[in-house]
């Protein structure tokens, strides 16, 4: 019986849901062409690579404000310390007083979060404003001169020609953003990297409605297959000895990354796939919080066996990794994931992922191969961990066992029930957020993760199916429908 | 019409106000900025809080003194302290913005060598002085000339404690318990090891846990069965109460050494009587410490109410190293700092005397400390071959 | 032979205390069909308010223990009703993310607010005295976990086997839209459950405390992780499943470690649960559920 309450819960996503978030973000996207928002958004980080740094001192700002002002808004916190309320409550020692020392830290406290709030409110005041000229003038503007202008040019250029225009913007965009500090670019290539893991693990959480909660031991898995792999072939390195193939490293313009970094990905790949087997088998005859459990395991099977493999330098991780990740492979390689997991949703094959989400034994009765759908939904997911922990590897220049952890997983299921189990967009987006928001929230220390615990709890409790639910946003982005 | 113009001409004026009221680079003394990484949270909290201590005396001490002299302007120092979580990936970032974004001439950090290596690379690729104070991966500096660090490493720290342990006790024959998924205690233990086998000794007992461990007792049975002489355990001091305890309650009564990642003052509360009289080996002893080290006991205490751990003393030594290497260097160019921290032949801070050799790993003595009655007490020195 | 029985005795207590928090996971569960995966946490905040009765208040061990149990008892209450009573009607797998939310919101914000540095108990708090019988070593505070959690298991038992209230939650977890039409508040039973099970779950953290004294904001992540595998490894949702997926769990961890190789002690641990729940694949007490078609 407790299963019909299950199937009712659950029925619920196949209605579309009312979603007035994305109704209301859809409406927004069709009503100007993508190109003009995009050719805005691209003007805007024109403006900040050449006069943003005049507007920002103009506005009092010491600096450009840092991913979008947010980190310096919150470093107007930076000295909060909360350490001492309960410290005296929680001693490691008997102390005196303990009650007043509390109370004498809360009004501390109290009291710097006061003196910490008009700067903090400053700031915010000068970095929307610095967002507002840099950003929000040119975006109107576009959207105001140029979607008009540029409406009856997009319409009649093919779909397809469309879609490699706004892909070929997007990347002018991130890269011109990305150009102004390395930081920048580091916080892209993360975003890619966790937007693959998000897009990846969606798959199987949201399409196909499994719990997996070991993401990152696939991704484990792929970032030491793909370091041993470009390690042993182009460097010298103490770990494996020379390089097999060092005669390539000569070639010109880098061609042997341009060779090697992909058969890397894709062997990193291969063997977390190799590894999701062990994920996959159970679940022909396991569902539900045991497959949970399956996953886990295979969570921390791969984290001990790296830790006793001595070749891969065990516990002390391995170093020397070349440094071939950089924003434009990040780009690249995310691009190929999202359209690889689109297609494979929208496929045929892929709405029997879906079908065994509702339910298993009516979709095998339907003559979905359900088994053969697992595979293959098991195996993509954990290829594309694979591969984004063959980026990740490429970025840190090392790898270490303890990087692969329950956290990082946990990490992985909050990006995707932040943006909604089933919507890849919605992947997107809540992998952007989350990234921005780690990165943003620095300056807070502890806190930090206080914080962001809190909004999940808040999101969840507002919005219970993420951000997007199960509904994908859709573009303006003109073209002859070729079909 | 007129309304939005008057609200917005207040605006305008308003954003005026900020900009004049706020914080300006154009204003007041010459800042010199260095960035701090440290595991605020993640799974060792508490280095991350000795870091933040440390290096918020070292600069109140400079700016409270005037200000830091290099070559004829005074600058005032200012940190920037970010949370690595415990994190390769989050402590790179955190090095990537402290550099480009930033703007720091220096960092000191990470401590655990975890983050320490990746960190490093970002250190040495883009070309800034880095200076990790605890970590002891040799991997963290060999062949990056940028990389520094001010704890010595393990090949030289494991022969030490054999040694000791040989000649202390004259034992025979050791086990040794570690964190098989931790590098600094698996390093320690396999040098030691090597070391005790070396020198004539055997080992009846390697055995292994997991971070995160609590329970010892099936090890600890099985080297109570393999009745060595004496129980090596290079953990971290959240540990060692748990492991010498349980010991004690399988009636294992062999003494118990360690390292210096014993050296936290914690260790006494956690542990209580269970380990008095036990022998590890560290940076400084707090008891018979030089003028320097006394100094620095003394303040650091009365600001924040606990004695010093070997992080704060090490992050402490990392600081005053990088302050005096900017001195000398007479500039706040990268590149300047850089030469002079590889030129420092001696240098004395709390943890003792030191000198770096062509890697930036310094040269050093460590001690052997005596838990006895509750407090951390000298008991014996062992210097490098050929120390000064 | 000796060692046998030593290592016997060490699997008995790990696996007692895996046991006191597989309980609560197992029992949430078998009420809401929820992970808990603050359960770990919960298990912490009852360990630290220990210390908090312990030295704020100068009291022994029975009613620190007690009283840390009543306060974490409102709290998993209050956490219930805060954060996963409003998603009641969401998907179970949003429930589950909030409670890793809570999770996380609750260690971070216990060192936030508390500071780094490790605590125990005050010394006198429970005097550990070790007896030698028959060359084997045995503390008072193994007996005492033991004991406690073979009580505390048989208590649950015969409250969810044997009483209205234990009825109501066998009822809630069979259909909960047939049990506010029995006349039973669906709000009371399940606030009960998570009464008892934070309640549980502290008295487990207090024990913890006890044998491993060094708390640490962070001790209850791996802990509840385990504790979860072991509750699942048992048959998630049943009591006798949880105690028997907690002790092997135990006696495994012990065991690997003595006889085969503690450096592999992970691998071969977490390979050999995966071997169980590939034999059997809704654990040892769990039935399979019946799938409406």
């Amino acid at each position: 019986m407790a299963d019909v309450t299950e199937i009712t819960q659950e029925s619920k996503s196949m209605v579309p849901a009312r979603n007035r978030l994305v109704t209301a973000l859809n409406a927004w996207f069709q009503d100007k062409i993508l190109h003009a928002y995009l050719l805005g958004i691209f003007a805007g980080v024109l403006l900040e690579r050449t006069v943003g740094i005049v507007i920002a001192r103009l506005l009092g700002l010491r600096d450009l404000p840092v991913l979008f002002g947010l980190l310096n808004v919150f470093e107007a916190f930076g000295d909060l310390d909360l350490s001492g309320i309960l410290e005296p409550l929680f001693p490691t020692t008997n102390i005196p007083n303990p009650w007043q020392q509390a109370g004498a830290a809360l009004v501390d406290v109290l009291v710097t979060i006061g003196s910490d709030i008009p700067l903090a409110l400053l700031t915010t005041l000068q970095v929307t404003a610095y967002n507002l000229i840099i950003y929000g003038v040119p975006v109107f503007l576009a959207a105001l001169v140029l979607n008009p202008a540029l409406r009856g040019v997009v319409r009649r250029l093919p779909r397809a020609f469309n879609l490699g225009l706004l892909v070929a913007l997007t990347y002018g965009i991130f890269w011109a953003w990305g150009g102004e500090t390395a930081y920048r670019e580091l916080v892209l290539m993360y975003l890619g990297i966790n937007i693959i893991l998000t897009v990846s693990l969606n798959l199987i959480n949201g399409y196909m409605g499994e719990f997996s909660v070991g993401h990152a031991g696939f991704m484990g898995v792929g970032a030491y297959a793909a370091s041993v792999l470009t390690m042993r072939l182009f460097t010298d390195s103490p770990a494996f000895g020379p390089a097999l193939l060092p005669g390539l490293t000569d070639l010109p313009f880098g061609l042997h990354v341009l060779i090697g970094f992909p058969i890397a990905l894709i062997a990193g790949g291969v063997a977390a796939a190799l590894t999701g087997l062990l994920v996959a088998f159970p679940s022909f005859r396991t569902r539900g919080d045991y497959l949970a459990i399956v996953t886990l395991a295979v969570n921390f099977i791969v984290q001990a066996a790296l830790n006793n493999m001595e070749i891969v330098g065990g516990p002390r991780g391995l170093r020397g990794v070349p440094l071939w990740s950089n924003f434009t492979w990040v780009f690249v390689v995310t691009l190929l994931s999202i359209f690889a997991i689109r297609n494979l949703v929208n496929s045929t094959f892929g709405k029997g992922i879906v079908a065994i989400r509702e339910d298993e034994i009516a979709s095998g009765l339907m003559s979905v191969n359900t088994r053969g759908v697992k595979l293959v939904a098991f195996l993509t997911s954990s290829f594309l961990a694979g591969v984004a922990g063959g980026l990740f590897a490429h970025v840190l220049a090392y790898v270490n066992p303890g990087v692969f952890g329950i956290f990082k997983s946990t990490e992985a299921l909050v990006m995707v029930y932040l943006g909604g189990m089933g919507s890849i967009s919605g992947s997107i987006i809540a992998a952007f957020i989350f990234t921005f928001i780690t990165e943003a929230l620095r300056p807070l220390g502890v806190l930090k993760w206080v914080l962001i615990p809190l909004l999940l709890i808040l999101l969840m409790i507002y919005r219970p199916q993420g951000l997007f639910g199960n509904r994908e946003l859709h573009f303006n982005i003109g073209g002859r429908e070729e079909e | 019409m007129l309304r939005r113009a008057v609200v917005m001409s207040l605006f305008v004026l308003l954003l005026f106000l900020a900009a004049c009221s706020g914080p300006s680079a154009l204003t007041g003394p010459e800042e010199v900025r260095i960035g701090v990484v440290a595991p605020l949270t993640g799974d060792i909290p508490k280095v991350g809080e000795s870091t933040q201590n440390a290096a918020q005396m070292a600069i109140d001490e400079v700016n409270n003194a005037g200000g830091l002299e290099i070559g004829d302007t005074t600058y005032t120092v200012v940190i920037q302290v970010e949370d690595n979580e415990a994190k390769a990936e989050s402590s790179v970032a955190a090095a990537t913005k402290l550099i480009t974004q930033d703007n720091v001439v220096a960092i000191i950090g990470p401590q655990s060598s975890k983050q320490a290596v990746p960190t490093g690379q970002v250190a040495n690729d883009r070309e800034t002085p880095m200076i990790s104070p605890w970590s002891t991966n040799p991997d963290t500096t060999t062949n990056r000339p940028w990389v520094f660090r001010a704890a010595f490493l393990d090949p030289f720290q494991g022969p030490v404690v054999a040694s000791f342990a040989q000649e202390e006790f004259g034992a025979q024959t050791a086990a040794v318990l570690y964190d098989v998924a931790s590098d600094y205690p698996k390093g320690l233990a396999e040098n030691f090891r090597d070391a005790f086998q070396a020198q004539g000794g055997e080992i009846v007992a390697f055995e292994t846990f997991s971070t995160g461990d609590t329970d010892f007792s099936a090890q600890l049975t099985k080297i109570g069965q393999a009745n060595p002489d004496v129980i090596f355990t290079p953990q971290y001091y959240n540990e060692v109460p748990l492991i010498v305890q349980q010991a004690r309650e399988l009636g294992i009564a062999v003494p118990v050494v360690g390292s210096d990642s014993w050296g936290t003052p914690d260790l006494l509360d956690l542990c209580g009587d269970a380990c008095n009289g036990l022998f590890f080996s560290t940076h400084y002893a707090p008891d018979i410490a030089t003028e320097v080290a006394q100094e620095f006991i003394s303040a650091y205490e009365e600001r924040f109410g606990e004695k010093p751990d070997d992080v704060a003393a090490l992050t402490y030594d990392a600081f005053q190293l990088l302050f005096a290497a900017m001195r000398e260097a007479g500039s706040i160019e990268k590149e300047a700092i850089r030469d002079q921290l590889a030129e420092v032949d001696r240098f004395e801070g709390v943890t003792g005397i030191m000198s770096f050799d062509d890697q930036g790993d310094p040269t050093k003595c460590a001690v052997i400390i005596q838990i006895q009655s509750g407090a951390f007490t000298y008991y014996d020195q062992a210097c490098p071959a050929g120390f000064p | 032979m000796d060692q046998f029985l030593q290592q016997f005795l060490n699997g008995l207590q790990l696996g007692s205390l895996y046991a006191l928090i597989a309980l609560g996971y197992t029992m949430v569960y078998g009420v809401l069909l929820l992970i808990n995966f603050a359960h770990g946490d919960i298990f912490m905040m009852g360990a630290f308010f220990g210390i908090f009765f312990a030295f704020t208040f100068d009291l022994p061990f029975l009613p620190s223990l007690l009283l840390s149990m009543a306060v974490v008892g409102v709290m998993g209450v209050l956490i219930e009703r805060i954060a996963y009573k409003p998603l009641r009607h969401a998907s179970r797998l949003s429930v589950v993310i909030t409670a890793l939310g809570v999770g996380l919101f609750l260690e971070n914000g216990m060192l936030a607010l508390t500071g780094a540095s490790p605590r125990s108990y005050p010394q006198d708090f429970v005097e550990t005295r070790v007896f030698e019988v028959a060359g084997l070593s045995v503390s008072n505070v193994k007996i005492l976990i033991v004991v406690l959690a073979f009580v505390l298991m048989a208590g649950l038992y015969l409250l969810v086997q044997r009483t209205k209230w234990g009825m109501a939650m066998r009822a809630i977890s069979y259909d909960k839209f047939a049990l506010p039409l029995m006349g039973v508040s669906q709000d009371r039973v399940i606030s009960l459950t998570f009464l008892i099970g934070a309640a549980l779950a502290a008295a487990g953290g207090i024990l913890w405390g006890v044998a491993y004294p060094v708390l640490n904001p962070y001790m209850g992540l791996r802990i509840g992780w385990k504790a979860f595998i072991a509750a699942v490894v048992g048959g998630i949702g049943d009591i006798r499943g949880a105690m028997a997926g907690a002790m092997i769990l135990g006696f495994l961890e012990v065991y690997v470690a003595a006889y085969l190789a503690s450096t592999y002690r992970d691998l071969i641990v977490f390979v050999l649960l995966l071997a169980i729940l590939v034999v059997r694949p809704t654990g040892l007490f769990g039935v399979a559920r019946r799938q409406k078609v």
